[in-house]
């Protein structure tokens, strides 16, 4: 479908535990942008717990879409297209957002896109914040690396809108062994920022961790690498295992960052992509920031890190990839379903 | 008056018109698994257009108790229907919408009975107006059947007349084997809440209708969550 480049989409994000809505222009630019964040009610079980995120979905997603509306000053009449993520992640908090966007749709007459969550990270890298650093350039193919606690992909970026997966986990994802690991070293939820703070203290080399590599394609296996830290601390406890807690964040933190980075850069070579693009909760940390921009620059790639506002999960990033969407393919209908399992095309 | 009504808390959802206090069309069908492919175009169907062109006057939902997500779904869809056509909303329980259906006698004393999980019940003690609609007693609560039957007869100061719901029909032998003389609603369409009641509960109760319910109205889930109870947290989400 024809769509203007000052066209205005609404998107609205509810795959996890943030119930988000925004509005962008054109695809780009970013209008507004509201995120309630539940992480600290699911801080009190260690984790999130779905039918907790479900519950708070559907008793918010009306006053953040118009807080949404409110802030970018517009009414349902200034609405091009509708977006919501209709995958991956949790059924029932996908079920909330989606049923939500088909009122509006029902009410409003505007088309409307279920786009890949992940379709919607990768776009992240290219949005235009208000007042914010310069989003990535549009040379492509490039490479995305998405982290986080539900994914660690890789996806090649043929241009805005088009993406092919291309790398992905055999086990857990990324953001999910740093929370798994915070949770064994005793540093609370969310596990990757507490990593991330413990790890200042530490010493990266103090602990010899393995960096699992599967040796095919470009995929990711972080279990090994959990299990590997087991059995350095859990035979003695944490206090007698010989090493301190900032010695093994920093440790397992890099583990993971270089394995994060080996293989973006490997599929990066492969597919000759012109720069690198991380997006995902997992891109705020510091050291994959660090390491990343160094391993890219000795291949001579540009690499791109969104602001950490957009690296989390949030809505803009839903209304841009839809608004893609619905240029290449078109809206859908009101039958559209969810699934948790939305992989992007390979 | 124009009412849309939904009801997805059970097996079977619907979507209803009410015009004028009268359930003008109703369109039911199975829930199950098919609930978010299926509601929006049924009320597409319904209306024979979208909602937008149906000059409604109002919407009215069902919040439940029952299936949690099959309630989470109605009422999301619902609270942005009402909020972007800017129409008041009204959620309706299910054991009102229940009762609704009967139309027993003003002044019945009815306890309507529906399936929680394993041996546990959602026990809702109502009393039916003069127009034949129910009027809750107390919300429901979460027990098992002895329970139940003990806490409506405290609540009514006296025996249920009846009892209604999908549980009170299946364990109507068990009801009467306390209470002799009373009577359980258990034909199907008795048993299970439906929309143009939800919607009907509206057009006869118009202070229940709030301008405010797009942003603020919860599902009625009676219990916190498994996670709540597990850790001892109260996040206030029970609705
Ligand atoms: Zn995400």
């Amino acid at each position: 479908m024809q769509l203007s480049d000052a066209g205005l989409v609404l998107g609205i994000e509810t795959s996890c535990d943030e119930t988000a809505a925004a509005v962008v222009r054109g695809g780009r630019e970013i209008v507004s942008n509201v995120v309630a964040s539940q992480e600290e009610m699911h801080a009190h079980f260690g984790g999130i717990v779905p039918e907790v995120a479900s519950r708070r979905h559907a008793e918010l997603i009306t006053a953040v879409v118009e807080s949404a509306l409110r802030e970018a000053s517009v009414t349902w009449h200034d609405l091009a297209l509708l977006a919501v993520t209709r995958g991956p992640g949790l059924v029932g908090s996908l079920l909330v957002g989606v049923s939500a966007a088909k009122g509006y749709a029902l009410a409003t007459g505007l088309p409307l896109v279920g786009v890949n969550h992940i379709a919607g990270h990768i776009t992240s890298s290219f949005l235009l914040a208000p007042g914010g650093a310069e989003p990535a350039p549009q040379q492509f193919p490039a490479l995305a690396l998405i982290a986080s606690g539900g994914h660690s992909d890789l996806a090649l970026v043929e241009g805005l809108g088009r993406y092919r997966l291309v790398g992905f986990t055999r086990d857990d994802a990324a953001g999910e062994a740093l929370d798994k690991t915070a949770r064994l070293l005793g540093l609370g939820y969310p596990g990757g920022p507490a990593i991330e703070r413990a790890a200042r203290d530490g010493d990266a080399s103090a602990v010899e961790l393995p960096r699992p590599d599967t040796k095919e394609g470009f995929e990711f296996s972080f279990a090994g690498l959990k299990t590997a830290l087991v059995r350095i601390v859990e035979p003695d406890g944490l206090e007698h295992c010989g090493h301190s807690v900032p010695d093994l964040a920093a440790s397992f933190q890099q583990a993971v960052v270089d394995c994060l980075v080996r293989e973006a850069i490997a599929a990066a070579t492969h597919f000759r992509a012109r720069q690198i693009v991380v997006a995902g909760g997992v891109a705020a940390n510091q050291r994959l920031r660090e390491c990343m921009t160094d391993a890219a620059r000795r291949k001579g790639l540009s690499s791109y890190f969104p602001p950490k506002s957009l690296c989390t999960d949030n809505a803009a990033m839903v209304a841009a990839a839809g608004y893609f969407q619905a240029t290449h393919q078109g809206p859908q209908d009101l039958s559209m379903e969810v699934d948790s399992a939305l992989q992007l095309p390979s | 008056m124009k009412i849309l009504g939904l009801e997805t808390s059970g097996q079977m959802a619907g979507v209803a018109l009410v015009c004028d206090g009268e359930v003008a069309c109703e369109r039911t069908f199975a829930a199950r698994m098919t609930l978010n492919q299926r509601l929006a175009p049924e009320i597409v169907e319904l209306l024979g257009g979208l909602p937008r062109d149906a000059e409604l006057d109002a919407i009215a939902t069902g919040i439940g108790p029952g299936s949690f997500t099959g309630v989470r779904m109605g009422v999301a869809l619902a609270k942005a229907l009402a909020h972007a056509l800017e129409l008041p909303l009204a959620g309706i329980s299910a054991p009102e919408a229940i009762v609704a259906a009967i139309g027993a006698e003003p002044g019945t004393g009815v306890c309507v009975l529906q399936r929680a999980r394993a041996d546990e019940l959602y026990a809702t003690v109502l009393s039916v107006g003069a127009d034949g609609i129910g009027q809750e007693v107390e919300p429901t609560r979460v027990l098992t059947l002895p329970r139940a039957l003990r806490t409506a007869e405290e609540l009514l100061g006296r025996a249920p007349e009846l009892f209604a719901g999908d549980a009170a029909a299946e364990l109507a032998d068990q009801i009467r084997s306390i209470f002799r003389e009373v009577a359980v609603a258990g034909e199907e369409h008795q048993g299970a809440p439906r929309a143009g009641q939800v919607a009907r509960i509206a057009a006869a109760r118009p202070e229940r209708l709030d301008a405010q319910a797009a942003f603020a109205l919860t599902p009625r889930y009676v219990r916190a969550s498994q996670a709540e109870r597990q850790f001892g947290v109260d996040l206030g989400l029970r609705g």
